[in-house]
């Protein structure tokens, strides 16, 4: 039986003060022997995966202005951003190997997108009851 | 209707039914508390950022060739 683990949609307030529910998923990365634990917002329509500053400072990763320098568009294009690739695992899933923009701001979520979070993992959305379910990619 | 009669009728609702009343009942609270109305005054001419990032041309290779780099699935 392959393997998955469900998880509840996570109430959050936003900006207007509103409760609302959020795909919030329990990740631990790992980079050079050190880990950290986090909650990333599963968003199937970003492009890509984002690490918010802190949470490479925490992973001990080194901020380098030779490393090459992505841009992302919209809201977050002002920020610069590079690559990172990190060991992720969810609950008892097996690790994988996570690559993220790390983007030299906190006004952001930690973003599971589409390169390389939704190749590796295959996830249900169940809104209406409230909870989603992961399981590895086949 | 009698509050133990709404309270009743409640209790017979599915899990995410309740939720939502729950929601609704704690999100009116906090508005009556904070103050915190939302009127088309309050929000007119204000920006709000949406997070989701839809990268440049070339990012998405850029952030694959990291990854094989590292030995990943690319």
């Amino acid at each position: 039986m392959r393997e998955s683990e469900r998880y509840n949609y996570t109430p959050v307030v936003n900006a207007f003060g509103e409760i609302v529910l959020r795909p919030g998923l329990p990740i631990s990365l790992s980079y050079r022997g050190r880990a950290t634990d986090s909650s990333g917002l599963l968003d199937s329509g970003a492009e890509i995966n984002v690490l918010p500053y802190r949470l490479g400072i925490e992973l001990g990763a080194v901020w380098n202005s030779g490393l090459a320098t992505i841009r992302l568009s919209g809201n977050l294009a002002r920020f610069p951003a590079c690559p990172l690739v990190t060991s992720a695992s969810v609950g008892k899933l097996p690790e994988v190997k996570l690559a993220f923009a790390w983007i030299q701001t906190d006004d952001v979520p930690l973003i599971l997108g589409q390169i390389n979070f939704f190749m590796e993992f295959d996830v249900c959305f169940y809104r209406s009851r409230e909870m989603f379910e992961i399981s590895p990619k086949l | 209707m009698p509050l133990e009669e709404i309270i009743s009728t409640l209790r017979e609702l599915n899990r995410t039914d309740k939720l939502r009343v729950l929601y609704i009942l704690i999100f009116d609270l906090v508005k009556e508390e904070s103050g915190l109305g939302i009127d088309e005054s309050a929000i007119a001419g204000r920006t709000f950022e949406v997070w989701s990032p839809q990268a440049s041309i070339g990012v998405a290779e850029t952030l694959l060739s990291a990854l094989k780099a590292e030995g990943g699935n690319a």
